[in-house]
């Protein structure tokens, strides 16, 4: 069996947990201070991708992104290459998959925080950024990570996006979930339960992991 | 010395807080029940919630003035803030909690030097490298004293931070506290709805009742039974009700 899809998976996987660690903090942090306008919708628009099917979330996709979208023709006239149907494509179907549960997660963990350890920090002379940075972050630190840990294994196994977005290019964008499909139409068995295998005990271990850091008290 | 000018309107729901009294070095008792309105009297003078109405000035500081449309930010008051629930950060040590407000940019040995000094004037520098859950009652007090006082602050406000401790820690505490706001000539607001403690540490006592000043003068005059102090607005009704509050705190009951 060839490991590429599961290396290409890994890959994918750690761009896009990384990109959601950024920006799902963030949009976490937005949505948990309550002087943001409209934060409930815009929470509601960050977690949709949950409950919609992938059919959906891939055709919004290839409209807003692909080679004939503004965005889209835009990032190919910088780059030489299209969006769609390129590891790129990959990394935000995968991106996309993960964003929800890191916010929720991130969300939860951050309100949780007791406000007024937050406000003695700026009695004690710290900005709004830094009361945040040192304080409500360090004690959320086990919530988001659970989060992280969870995106991390939901974008290891995204399928109907990926396919969608980024297509089923062995080598490029074939990522061991599209290879198994692959496999079983191949009646290739064999190389199907080693790819099998592999994904399902590292879900194992990340939902292990996960349920030691939620466990333990973020103090 | 700079003495505390307060005048502060607020409206939440049906309750308003109306109350104009002035805090001069020493200790301002702010006495009353709970929802008489004192802990949002502190958090409007701390800058953590705003004012509708009114100003509040630390000698020629303008901290807020709805006229002039000021209200400085929290963190430059430099008030020293000791919450009802301490507050104190669980995931730092006690010497990384009263090294939190010191100014940036000072030698990491000045720090450890203040931060160390801070702690053993009140007695507990044996804790400096251990986090909050580890402190017994009186040690996280202390350490919630240390970095209030470590800020230099211009004003202390205490809001019921003795409650939860029994008898003799609490008097030790009022002398330890009574002795460093002293030596600072500090303006200092201490919230309690117990009256031995007004009457131990209070200086000057400002009663509220549903949101309002319904008595303000010296300790000895306010909390007696003696004839009121001039000016005051009678207050024979509002004696009665605290008449009804505990003398005693729960943790000075026998178990």
């Amino acid at each position: 069996m060839s490991y590429d899809p599961l290396f290409l998976s890994f890959k994918i996987a750690f761009i896009a947990t990384f990109v959601s660690a950024i920006l799902g903090t963030a949009l976490a942090a937005l949505l948990s201070n309550k002087r943001v306008p409209g934060r409930e919708v815009l929470d509601v628009l960050i977690t949709a991708p949950m409950v919609l099917p992938p059919t959906v979330l891939g055709y919004y996709v290839l409209v807003s992104l692909g080679r004939r979208s503004a965005l889209g023709g835009f990032y190919e006239s910088v780059t030489g290459s299209p969006i769609v149907f390129t590891q790129v494509g990959a990394v935000i179907a995968a991106t996309i998959g993960a964003l929800p549960l890191v916010v929720k997660s991130a969300r939860a963990a951050l309100e949780s925080v007791d406000p007024v350890l937050v406000l003695a920090a700026r009695t004690l002379g710290a900005s709004p950024l830094r009361a945040f940075v040192t304080v409500q972050l360090p004690l959320a630190a086990g919530g988001i990570v659970a989060g992280l840990m969870l995106g991390f294994a939901r974008s290891l196994g995204d399928f109907g996006v990926t396919l969608m977005v980024a297509g089923d290019i062995p080598g490029e964008t074939q990522t061991a979930s599209l290879a198994i499909y692959d496999a079983i139409q191949g009646n290739r068995e064999g190389e199907a339960l080693g790819m099998v295998s592999v994904l399902t005990g590292v879900a194992i271990a990340l939902l292990y992991g996960i349920n030691k850091l939620t466990r333990r008290s973020p103090t | 010395m700079k003495s505390l000018q307060v005048h502060a309107k607020k409206r939440t729901g049906d309750f308003e807080v109306d109350v104009r009294f002035c805090v001069k070095p020493g200790i301002t008792i702010l006495f009353g029940p709970s929802g008489s309105g004192k802990s949002t009297t502190l958090a409007m003078i701390a800058g953590i919630s705003q004012p509708d109405e009114g100003d509040i000035r630390l000698g020629d500081t303008v901290w807020f003035d709805s006229k002039g449309h000021t209200n400085v930010a929290i963190q430059a008051r430099k008030v020293g803030y000791v919450f009802q629930s301490l507050a104190l950060f669980p995931h730092l040590t006690a010497a990384e909690n009263v090294a939190y407000g010191l100014p940036r940019g000072l030698a990491r040995s000045v720090i450890d030097g203040r931060v160390r000094a801070m702690l053993e004037r009140l007695k507990v520098g044996h804790v400096a490298q251990r986090k909050p859950p580890t402190f017994s009652g009186g040690e996280a007090q202390r350490v919630a004293l240390a970095r209030a006082f470590a800020i230099e602050p211009a004003i202390l406000l205490l809001d019921e931070p003795f409650s939860a401790l029994d008898r003799a820690l609490r008097r030790e505490l009022h002398a330890d506290v009574r002795h460093m706001v002293d030596s600072l000539s500090l303006p200092t607001i201490l919230i309690t709805h117990h009256q031995n403690e007004a009457r131990a540490l209070g200086d000057h006592v400002v009663m509220l009742r549903a949101g309002k000043v319904v008595a303000e003068g010296p300790a000895s005059e306010v909390l007696s039974e003696g004839p009121r102090p001039s000016g005051a607005p009678p207050v024979p009704e509002n004696r009665l009700d605290f008449a009804d509050t505990p003398m005693v705190a729960p943790g000075d009951l026998p178990s």
